[in-house]
């Protein structure tokens, strides 16, 4: 599903990713933790094809195709989904006509026959209603004046609407609370399965106690600097970030996960 | 004397007995005082600080000639529901090269409703008089009158509401001549009406037209005004507005600017009584060499009237925008609530936009707000729309169609007009081809 060999990005000259090794496998969740500025963002920002990094080196295949060469929205038609972790605002947009617009095109990729209207409207309630949102919010601009918590929801919404084969999720806990939390989750369970993947960036174990990762890895200076199972996150968890000082040292990017 | 001042001065001594009124002292006179008016001031020049960003130098270089008196266009009744904002409108007024066309025409008013050309009804009413006076009128506003051929002639009485817009087409069909249109509007005590003005060309070459409008509102009367001018890009069009409103009554413009070499819209609001509101809408969208400038001035003569304004530029290629929006509120206008607003988008490094606002206040007890922006398209904005799969043309467009749109946001309950000014929006955008097909 997602190759990723050591991979080197900069930006403004500053080394960010200094050797990413990567491997998701069909089905499988990933879990990439860290302190705060040790390129998990980076990381899932350039897979889903932001400008304004240097790759330096390193390849990334997705699906057999080389990722890197292909723009953000090819990405997106392709099944790549980014959850961003400050969802972006867009006056004068209505998140109705966006949903439409970027599920057409996803299934126009897929050489499938667009929704009509009917078809469409019938979908997306039902997942507004799975998300526990209020059906007005589709009418309104996309995330204008939305609460931090409302914005989450938005993204997963979009996910969930979208169906992608690979689904990045990039701080999608910060900012909510129990409830809000609980619901996201819910989406994002909601589209495990054997043929999908998915990578959760957080700085935090929290998330982890619902939506169970196959493997946890910990980047640390752009880095992985250990992987594992379910269990280092709850270790992460007991003794923070600070143990792995002397591992960082060492560099040590073994993380490939099979 | 300069080549305009001469050469109009020509022009009027050439067709004046052709002219609506000709022949009848009071009204030759009010011409003649006018046209005298604007032979002293010429036309404004860069040394004008109202004139400051917009020159008419090529205008003052070469005048075009007044149509023909016999002129007739030949423009079909398809030409022109091709052609309509809301082709479907049910009720028409159709100038062609400045002078009305019955043929073209169609209403269903009644009520005592009169919708129909100035000229017509000089004709049968000449002590009338012209509906606008020269008296302390700017040179352009006097050259409007000496030389105005037709306009619109609407009244509406008192308590008559229209449902359906009232569409007001000037078409110019024949280039290389100036038209001087003069519009008179009055809505009577709690009288209600929508109107649908459009300026467009059938070639693209150059012609001047100046549009001046009078517009008096009742108590309690709303009129909600659009205007659309998407004429040749190599013309000259200058307007000039003036609105007079009583207690209570609302007025509502949403102007739309996409065509023309030199755009100008001057328009000025009186709010003379209390409760009064104004609400101003504007869109320019000048590209390639064109210059789009907007002039308003609002004035707040009486207490508790509020006023809004929102002007939004998108400004493309070596377009050039102006924006200088003027609030005076009075001595006696207490508890004035005035807004006003104006947001750029420059898509290019070559356009350009000179915004200004002008605040004069000589009440203490107001609550006056202004402010500008000038921005570019948003690349996180941008980069959201492509991680969903939305191309980066159609994205951009999508943007910068948001960004225009909400003019017209006001209107979306109008879904005829709303869904016409849209697709004016979609065929002069780039890339609003691809939106067409999204929405």
């Amino acid at each position: 599903m997602l190759h990723i060999q050591n991979l080197t990005a900069e930006v403004d000259g500053k080394p960010i990713l200094k050797g990413i090794n990567l491997t998701v496998n069909a089905g499988e969740i990933h879990a990439v933790m860290g302190p705060n500025g040790s390129g998990k963002s980076t990381l899932a920002s350039i897979l889903a094809g932001r400008d304004g990094y240097d790759i330096t080196g390193g390849t990334v295949e997705y699906q057999g195709q080389n990722l890197l060469d292909m723009p953000a929205e090819e990405r997106a038609r392709g099944g790549v989904f980014l959850a961003f972790q400050y969802p972006v605002e867009i006056p004068g947009v209505s998140n109705i006509y966006l949903l439409k617009a970027a599920v057409n095109a996803r299934r126009r990729h897929q050489g499938l026959q667009e929704l009509d209207a009917m078809d469409f409207l019938s979908l997306v309630k039902e997942k507004v209603r799975f998300m526990e949102m209020d059906e007005k919010m589709l009418y309104r601009a996309v995330n204008e004046g939305f609460s931090g918590g409302e914005k989450k929801r938005n993204e997963i919404l979009q996910m969930i609407m979208l169906e992608p084969t690979l689904a990045l999720l990039d701080e999608t806990d910060s900012g909510l609370d129990i409830d809000a939390l609980k619901v996201v989750s819910k989406g994002v369970n909601s589209l495990r399965s054997a043929d999908r993947s998915m990578v959760l960036v957080t700085h935090y174990q929290r998330l982890l106690d619902y939506i169970k990762p196959d493997f946890v890895h910990v980047l640390s200076a752009g880095r992985i600097v250990k992987s594992g199972g379910p269990e280092l996150a709850l270790e992460l968890e007991r003794q923070g970030y600070a143990w792995l000082g002397a591992e960082t040292q060492e560099g040590s990017s073994k993380g490939v996960s099979q | 004397m300069s080549s305009a001042n001469q050469f109009f001065a020509e022009e009027y001594a050439r067709v004046a007995s052709g002219l609506p009124g000709a022949g009848h002292a009071e009204l030759e006179a009010q011409r003649q005082e006018a046209l005298a008016q604007f032979v002293q001031q010429g036309l404004p020049t860069t040394r004008h600080e109202d004139w400051k960003y917009t020159s008419l130098a090529a205008l003052e270089r070469k005048p075009f000639p007044l149509m023909p008196a016999d002129h007739e266009a030949e423009v079909s009744l398809s030409q022109i529901a091709s052609l309509a904002v809301t082709p479907k409108a049910t009720h028409r007024l159709v100038f062609v090269d400045g002078r009305y066309s019955p043929a073209l025409s169609q209403h269903a008013l009644d009520n005592g409703v009169r919708a129909g050309s100035v000229s017509a009804r000089i004709a049968d009413h000449p002590q009338a008089g012209l509906p606008i006076s020269a008296a302390h009128s700017s040179s352009l506003v006097s050259l409007g009158i000496a030389l105005s051929e037709d306009g619109v002639d609407l009244s509406i009485p008192q308590g008559v509401h229209i449902e359906e817009p009232i569409l007001i087409l000037f078409v110019s069909a024949t280039s290389g001549h100036s038209v001087f249109p003069a519009n008179s509007m009055r809505l009577e005590k709690g009288a209600r009406a929508t109107v649908i003005e459009q300026h467009l060309s059938l070639h693209s070459e150059a012609a001047f037209s100046q549009v001046l409008s009078r517009i008096r509102l009742d108590d309690d009367a709303e009129l909600t005004h659009v205007k659309l001018q998407s004429e040749s890009e190599r013309a000259i069009h200058l307007a000039d507005a003036e609105v007079d409103l009583a207690a209570r009554a609302q007025y509502h413009s949403v102007v739309l600017a996409l065509g023309a070499s030199i755009g100008r819209e001057d328009l000025r609001i009186n709010l003379n009584a209390p409760g009064a509101h104004a609400d101003l809408d504007g869109a320019y969208l000048p590209r390639k060499r064109m210059h789009l400038d907007h002039h308003t001035t609002v004035r707040h003569a009486s207490p508790s009237c509020t006023s809004r304004q929102s002007y939004r530029g998108i400004l493309d290629e070596a377009g050039r925008g102006v924006f200088n929006g003027r609030v005076v509120v009075e001595r006696d206008a207490q508890h004035t609530d005035a807004q006003q607003h104006n947001a750029n988008l420059l898509l290019s490094d070559s356009a350009e936009i000179d915004t200004k606002p002008q605040l004069e206040i000589f009440a203490d007890d107001v609550k006056c707000s202004h402010g500008a922006t000038i921005g570019q398209l948003d690349p996180a904005e941008l980069f959201y729309l492509r991680s969903r799969g939305i191309d980066e043309v159609a994205a951009r467009a999508l943007v910068t169609f948001a960004f225009a749109a909400r003019v017209l946001s006001s209107l979306e309950n109008h879904e005829a007009l709303y869904t016409g000014l849209r697709a004016a929006l979609f065929a002069h955008l780039p890339g609003g081809d691809v939106l067409e097909s999204l929405s």
